[in-house]
């Protein structure tokens, strides 16, 4: 159901520019908190039903596995999936709030209204993306496909992570180094760490629009809802506290890491992590934009946080320029390294020949040689990360988590 | 012979950082807001309770298996199931004392605030593993 004016009794829709809900007809603008609370009760026993109970057999596997709900504008069915708890009405253009998927347990207790419009996430998006040197052309002026306000559910969680961390890392040892073992063993509380609770987005992808002030939110309405899609959450304490529990030991490994002094090199090589999480957690929404675009037959959808606009996808790269450019810097350097290495080099190795000299050489050696392993590795790291970084932006179920939904 | 050990080694180089330049400039360029909330962010309080350093690989391992612990999975829910807010008596249950609630429920918003005691932590079974 759509929360309508009390002018002229069309749907409002909220303008996360102004946060007041507008009346597009009449141009009225209401205050969330100000629409009265009774004229929402009865909208609760309105429910979504399973499209197989509507049309048929529920074992009918040629029915689509989907939930059917009425416009309360125009009274057309509305498709929904079994986690959407607020739509846009195909035939109206209205917003639908599918009520008994936020009424009593189920309701969120806190939203963070949209503080980032359509346009300005839009543009958002265009200016990060202009930024690129390796971005194709086509993508710095990219037509979007499809532009949607999602509220994500998040469970808030409150933590006590305990963990025993070996820490391997090299230490100067006179002239050498040597490797050395560091061990940290502690507890690391959280109070507000945001749990992704949909299954259907993956968390990488909403952990990388972190992070969220949590202090913008505000108790929940349904009227926040209007002219936006939403999920409702899937997830289980036992998904929660996996995800919590990786969260946890990334922040621990790196305290335990930095709290580590005088040793390069460091990596945790075993831990044994645990987690205690409280069961009362808080159920809340917050939002994301996600924009799509077609780039060579794939959809990329780049996600836009509601509230701080930061902007997170991974862009093809223009291949050609890439590998001119690394032949290019390439042989560039290496000519140069070329003349300093055979003018330095005979002064290394014609030196005296004792013993001591020549183990020198041998360590200056060794030390250009894995430098140049640490350059390479370095280099071919980061690449991996972008490309990792585009496959998350063409995978077809984010697509399909924001593409699927009417309107 | 050292001009083509020079020769080896500038190409090594040259192309080493070439590889170091552009992966960099390409993942600043093509990997948009590739970055996670810090610890900061989350009121994230880590204490030290044992460490120790400069030790041999035998000693990191007896470090490991001495001061390693783990929590009890809490009994209060079934993992299995669907997360959902609690109601106000289970509430209770979970937490003896419902005054320093992480989240102040009230009508202006969100505040944080840190227990002092909370019970829930206080009957997490946290025992040597």
């Amino acid at each position: 159901m759509a929360t309508l004016c009390k002018n002229c009794s069309h749907a409002l829709v909220f303008n996360p520019a102004s946060q007041l809900l507008e009346c597009s007809a009449c141009g009225s603008m209401f205050r969330p908190e100000e629409v009265e609370a009774e004229s929402k009760e009865y909208r609760e026993d309105l429910k979504a039903e399973a499209a197989g109970e509507i049309y048929g057999d529920k074992e009918d596997k040629s029915l689509m596995d989907c939930y059917v709900y009425t416009c309360s504008e125009c009274g057309g069915e509305i498709i929904v999936n079994g986690t959407e708890a607020s739509t846009t009405c195909v035939y109206c253009g209205n917003p639908n709030v599918v009520f008994s998927r936020i009424s009593r347990q189920k309701r969120p207790e806190f939203i963070m209204p949209f503080s980032v419009s359509k346009e300005r996430a839009i543009e958002l998006a265009r200016n990060a993306v202009k930024k690129g040197v390796f971005v194709p052309r086509e993508i710095k002026n990219f037509s979007v496909d499809c532009c949607r306000g999602i509220y994500l559910p998040y469970w808030i969680v409150k933590a006590k992570y305990a963990d025993s961390v070996v820490i391997k890392g090299q230490v100067k040892s006179g002239k050498n180094s040597v490797t050395k073992y560091f061990g940290r063993s502690g507890t690391l509380d959280f109070d507000n760490l945001p749990i992704d609770a949909s299954k259907a987005l993956s968390d990488e992808s909403s952990a990388k629009l972190e992070p969220y002030n949590l202090f913008n939110m505000k108790p929940f309405d349904e009227d926040y809802l209007a002219g936006f899609y939403s999920n409702v959450s899937d997830v289980t304490y036992s998904d929660v506290r996996s995800a919590a529990l990786l969260r946890a030991q990334e922040f621990f490994n790196e305290e335990a890491i930095n709290d580590v002094k005088n040793a390069s090199a460091k990596e945790v090589i075993s831990s044994c992590p645990s987690i205690k999480v409280d069961p009362d957690m808080v159920y809340a929404m917050l939002p994301a934009w996600f924009i799509t675009f077609n780039y060579k037959g794939k959809h990329n959808t780049i996600l836009v946080n509601g509230d701080s606009g930061k902007v997170v996808c991974g862009l093809p790269w223009k291949k050609v320029l890439f590998y001119c450019l690394l032949i290019g810097v390439g042989i560039a350097i290496s000519v140069a390294a070329y003349f300093v290495f055979k003018a330095t080099l005979p002064v290394f190795f014609s030196g005296r020949r004792s013993s001591s000299s020549s183990r020198s050489e041998g360590r200056i050696i060794a030390f250009l040689i894995a430098g140049i392993v640490a350059l390479f590795s370095t280099g071919i790291r980061k690449v991996i990360k972008v490309i990792k970084s585009i496959n998350l932006t063409q995978d077809k179920a984010m697509f399909n988590f924001m593409k699927k939904r009417q309107g | 012979m050292i001009e083509f050990f020079a020769g080896l080694l500038a190409l090594g180089f040259g192309f080493g950082l070439a590889c170091w330049i552009c992966g960099k400039a390409l993942n600043k360029s093509n990997n948009l807001g590739d970055s996670h909330a810090n610890s900061s962010a989350y009121n994230v309080d880590t204490t030290f309770t044992h460490s120790c350093n400069n030790m041999s690989k035998s000693e990191g391992l007896a470090f490991f298996d001495l001061y390693a612990y783990k929590y009890n999975i809490s009994d209060a829910v079934d993992e299995k199931e669907e997360v959902r807010r609690m109601t106000d008596e289970e509430r209770k249950k979970n937490r003896k004392a419902p005054t320093g609630a992480f989240v102040s429920r009230n009508t202006d918003g969100y505040t944080a605030v840190r227990d002092e005691e909370p019970d829930w932590v206080k009957r997490a079974d946290r025992g040597q593993w």
